[in-house]
């Protein structure tokens, strides 16, 4: 793994819920230009580590977060979280684009940020739209609702929302479980081109998907970060016994 | 059923389909060793090969299989091949014994009936193999497949020596198809321990594949 260059450097992390531990102690690297999946039973604490790379636990009452994630070396909880987001961005588990235009879906984060030039924002929002794969079907209504969008036409669209602010990294919290087996697979075919130009980080519950789209895989238990491998060697040969329990299905 | 239960059956299966082969060339190496005749029918092997494949990929259709549970699945997959390429010259063995006329058989080629104790204990020793999923066993079978090809050499240079012995030249033809039946089994043979070693941690041929 030496041979990569790390974008995050998660050292000792520790996270409570009120006085519920929820993941302890956990040290590990993500690297630059790769997909990094997370996995493991539900309730591991997959997706609230997730949450620690751009601060959302922040927003938990009673969440206290110990140890320290370095973004480029930069201690991330030393950093405005409006600013961190828009260099790590995030895509959920349900699309949730906004209540407006396809454009405005994707100009708002660039708006918030201030930016009026209105040749500026259609440029970013066209680029956007291409790197998400999304702008053959939608480069003739851009001012049409959203919501009209299908579901996976509505998650690219959120994609390209988060590639619009340049984000380092773009954390996916299990991006296609809401989709269809073809939505899935355009998700997973533009995750495989996005990581060219970004880091991803995934959490998914499905196995096979992040032994086709993740470089790395991280399995999680109870809280512990049980095993960190390159995904094939992961998936191959397992070090740990609960990883190989986990994969060969012997508990869930 | 159960992903574990259906690996349980499946390597039963191979289990069963190793051991009626191995019996079948255990009944023509007898039959050339003692001058007698026999017949086999691998009728039920090639049945065991089409329906083990068919779970295989039936399992790997079906479920998620990862880890030492993908490699037996692979593993299998490719072994049943060579069991079913031993069956059918097990059969092949007894069909050239059956030519070998009565009173021709009672010449002497003594690097044949070495050959012939090789395999049977090559044959026994892979079963232990497989089942032990022993390691250092299966790696001493696969290399003692040169000692098999250099055997197998001297076999042809003793017919061709004893050449002029032979009232019925069907012996010096028989025998040397017998041979090289021989040396075909020990290769596979040595595919199967080949498999047995990648099921066990991922290596085949010294490469890791999985």
């Amino acid at each position: 793994m030496e041979e990569n260059q790390v974008v995050f450097s998660v050292k000792n992390l520790n996270l409570y819920y009120g006085d519920k531990k929820a993941l302890n102690n956990i040290s590990l690297d993500i690297y630059k230009n790769k997909v990094t999946a997370f996995i493991g039973p539900s309730g591991c604490g997959k997706s609230t580590f997730l949450r620690c790379f751009n601060r959302m636990n922040d927003l938990i009452e009673n969440c206290k977060v110990e140890g320290e994630i370095l973004l480029n070396g930069k201690n991330i909880l030393e950093v405005n979280p409006i600013y961190l987001r828009t260099k790590v961005g995030m895509v959920f588990q349900q699309p949730n684009p906004f209540p407006m235009s396809i454009y405005n879906n994707v100009i708002y984060g660039l708006k918030c940020q201030g930016i009026k030039n209105k040749k500026e924002l259609m440029e970013i929002c066209i680029d956007s739209l291409e790197k998400s794969a999304l702008i053959n079907e939608v480069k003739e209504r851009l001012k049409d609702n959203a919501l009209a969008l299908s579901g996976g036409q509505q998650q690219r669209l959120c994609i390209a929302r988060c590639i619009a602010l340049s984000p380092e990294v773009i954390l996916m919290d299990e991006p296609t479980s809401a989709l269809d087996p073809i939505a899935t697979s355009k998700i997973e075919e533009l995750i495989r081109e996005l990581k060219k130009d970004y880091t991803i980080i995934i959490v998914t519950h499905n196995m096979q998907q992040a032994t086709r789209i993740s470089d790395y895989t991280a399995f999680f238990m109870l809280g512990d970060l049980v095993e960190y491998n390159k995904t094939e060697e992961f998936f191959a040969h397992p070090q740990d016994k609960r990883s190989d329990d986990y994969i060969s299905g012997k508990f869930s | 059923m159960l992903k574990d239960e259906l690996i349980n059956e499946l390597k039963i299966k191979c289990i069963k389909m190793m051991e009626l082969t191995f019996n079948d060339v255990n009944i023509a190496l007898e039959a050339i060793k003692n001058h007698t005749t026999n017949k086999v029918n691998d009728d039920t092997i090639d049945n065991y090969h089409m329906e083990i494949e068919s779970e295989c990929l039936k399992i790997l259709l079906k479920e998620q299989v990862y880890s030492k549970d993908l490699r037996i699945v692979t593993g299998i997959l490719k072994l049943v091949d060579d069991i079913e390429r031993i069956g059918d010259h097990a059969e092949d063995l007894l069909w050239c014994n059956s030519k070998l006329s009565t009173e021709e058989k009672f010449i002497e080629i003594k690097n044949l009936d070495i050959l012939l104790s090789e395999i049977s204990e090559m044959v026994t020793l892979t079963l232990k193999s497989y089942l032990t999923e022993d390691i250092e066993l299966a790696n001493k079978l696969i290399q003692s497949d040169d000692n098999i090809d250099k055997l197998y050499l001297k076999v042809l240079d003793e017919l061709e020596e004893k050449k002029t012995l032979a009232k019925d030249q069907n012996l010096i033809i028989y025998d040397t198809l017998i041979s090289k039946y021989l040396e075909r089994i020990a290769d596979h043979l040595v595919n199967i321990n080949e498999w047995i070693v990648y099921i066990k941690n991922g290596y085949y041929k010294s490469k890791v594949i999985l």
